[in-house]
């Protein structure tokens, strides 16, 4: 991130891109301030370094075009979070269709395509781990990732997924079993 | 206790093995990635608005249809459209020619309407004849007639037919 987009404030931001003549300059800035962030929670959940690249322009155009419906209700980066998952949960829906017309499912595609991504370095434990994330249902996934990866709290997460805590904390602690179960093989996860 | 701590220990409680396991990112990316990104993206993004608002790429309903007239006098539309106007005038010729005779009704006497009908009966059907002669005479042919009146008339009938004519009808 550009060290001086750090001491940008959301509200700035928001004004430059609501402003016509400005809003290409809002536009790099909000990139920048939070492009990372949103690629790797994106490229969790998509795995491929190509895919994440897609989901992540298609995130930030979709934040442009509906920036006038962003009311201030919640931080800016939570709004951010919640259209990045629906847009991976999406492109993820939209792979899984097309896996069940061939031979792999999708739970192989996802991890062949770990194995075999350059920009991937994860030592075996990581891999697995990964493998046992694929076996999630997508949404579970998505609570495993913003607890685990991320460090939200329950409030948090409740905001961006629209989901109450309990629910949350329900789903997180299954996800945990289920992953754990892989790991000393017993079960598929 | 922070919040990092807090997600600590809930997950050392609910799976020890997984709290053990090292956390990191095993997810790379190319070379100034994040550095080219927000470049790119905005260009493209800002090079396609200004081309959809451009004014040379905003056509109105009307330039549309102006067009498309147009197209039609181009060489590949203009010997279909000849054909149609020939077309069109020579049947407007023969449909409003004065000279044509056409016969009226009131020219024509009973005797011959009769031989007409008589001659051509096969194109009436009885369902046909009935309508044409409630329209003519007024009639609500079915309607009018109520239940009572028609047993009264079967009846009447029968009783005027002598034994023979019954037996034929049987």
């Amino acid at each position: 991130m550009h060290a001086s987009v750090k001491n940008i404030s959301d509200e700035q931001i928001l004004s430059f891109l609501k402003e016509q003549k400005s809003a290409e300059k809002g536009f790099r800035l909000l990139m920048q301030k939070y492009q990372e962030r949103l690629y790797f929670q994106i490229r969790r959940l998509v795995l491929a370094h190509d895919d994440a690249n897609d989901v992540t322009q298609n995130t930030f155009i979709k934040v442009f075009r509906n920036i006038h419906n962003f009311k201030g209700d919640s931080k800016l980066y939570t709004w951010l979070y919640r259209i990045a998952t629906n847009e991976a949960i999406t492109f993820l829906n939209k792979k899984k269709k097309k896996a069940t017309t061939s031979l792999d499912s999708d739970d192989n595609l996802l991890a062949n395509q770990l194995e075999a991504d350059p920009y991937f370095d994860g030592d075996e434990a990581q891999i697995r781990l990964e493998k046992a994330l694929t076996t999630l249902p997508n949404k579970q996934r998505v609570v495993f990732n913003m607890r685990y990866y991320d460090e939200l709290s329950y409030k948090e997460m409740s905001e961006v997924l629209k989901t109450s805590e309990g629910a949350l904390k329900a789903s997180y602690h299954h996800a945990v079993k289920k992953i754990e179960a892989f790991f000393l093989g017993r079960g598929s996860a | 206790m922070s919040k990092n701590d807090e997600i600590k220990k809930e997950l050392e409680e609910v799976s020890p093995f997984l709290a053990n396991l090292e956390k990191a990112n095993p997810f790379k990316v190319p070379v100034n990635y994040f550095d080219s990104l927000s470049d790119d993206l905005a260009s493209e993004l800002f090079a396609k608005e200004e081309q959809s608002i451009s004014p040379e790429r905003k056509r109105s309903w009307l330039d549309g249809i102006i067009n498309n007239f147009a197209a039609l006098f181009t060489p590949r539309y203009a010997f279909g459209l000849a054909s149609l106007l020939v077309l069109l005038i020579a049947g407007m010729l023969f449909f409003n020619d004065s000279s044509t005779p056409m016969l009226a009704m009131e020219d024509l006497s009973s005797d011959e309407m009769q031989e007409y009908v008589n001659n051509n009966l096969d194109d009436f059907d009885e369902e046909m004849i009935m309508q044409i002669a409630a329209e003519e005479f007024k009639l609500d042919v079915f309607e009018t007639i109520e239940e009572k009146e028609l047993d009264s008339y079967i009846e009447n009938f029968i009783d005027e037919l002598d034994e023979s004519e019954l037996e034929e009808l049987l």
